[in-house]
């Protein structure tokens, strides 16, 4: 008799401890499930950036940036064929001429993945903007500017690169910094 | 003018890019051309240096000229 009670507390005993661990063991698998996640969505800069985006497109000044896209279109005339500054998280225009989504949606992950991929290879991030030469004498420009992405089509035939580069794209980019300070 | 500010904004563009820059712009409200017409006051050059170095992740003063 004193043998089938100790063996039924030895099973108790051992039943208590496995059901213990497995608590424990559970709890543990959540914790790391959850900072797994947390620290994914911090590498890749999801968090802090969707955070600060709700705050910045809440109170971004859409009339200012239209003027930066008008003062854009005053210094390449003609040449410029359509522009967009779009949201570098949801790839989605929020000023433009000429606007096309689509064209939003695919340079945007251009530029992202890029970034990401100059950072893997330890190589510096993207600078002032980045130019594509394209047939049919036509160049897209690519301002790369944190939270947002200017992107333009240009008619190289009808604007020279010199104008371009040292006088329309530092002036669009002062006007887009008015409309970033003006939001705050 | 505002050199030493202008400085400050050159060389964040210039090692971070055109983002750095923005983002300078975002956290001080100060841009490069208002920049370019405030003075150089110490607490205000102390506020941008410092978001500056923390953008880029080295202190600015090794790039500024004496």
């Amino acid at each position: 008799m004193d043998f089938y009670l100790a063996v039924f507390i030895l099973v108790l005993a051992m039943s208590l401890v496995a059901g213990f661990a497995y608590v424990k063991w559970r709890d543990f698998q959540e914790e790391k499930k959850k900072a797994s996640s947390k620290e994914t969505a911090c590498e890749d800069g999801e968090l802090n950036d969707n955070k600060f985006k709700t705050n910045m497109e809440e109170g971004m000044n859409v009339q200012k940036l239209n003027k930066a896209v008008d003062t854009l279109k005053e210094n390449l005339g003609g040449a410029l064929l359509a522009t967009d500054i779009f949201s570098a998280n949801d790839l989605q225009s929020v000023a433009g001429f000429n606007s096309n989504p689509a064209a939003c949606a695919v340079f945007g992950q251009i530029i992202n993945s890029t970034n990401k991929a100059l950072k893997q290879s330890g190589f510096p991030v993207l600078g002032r903007f980045c130019l594509f030469d394209l047939a049919e004498g036509k160049m897209v420009v690519l301002i790369p500017m944190g939270n947002y992405i200017w992107g333009m089509l240009v008619d190289a035939k009808q604007a020279q690169l010199g104008l371009l580069l040292n006088v329309a794209l530092p002036q669009a980019i002062d006007a887009f910094e008015d409309a970033i300070a003006s939001s705050k | 003018m505002g050199e030493k500010l202008v400085e400050i904004y050159k060389i964040v563009e210039e090692k971070g890019g055109s983002a750095s820059r923005i983002k300078l712009v975002e956290i001080t409200g100060i841009t490069m051309r208002s920049a370019e017409d405030m003075k150089d006051k110490p607490d205000i050059l102390e506020k941008v240096k410092d978001t500056a170095s923390d953008i880029l992740k080295k202190d600015i003063n090794e790039f500024l000229k004496k």
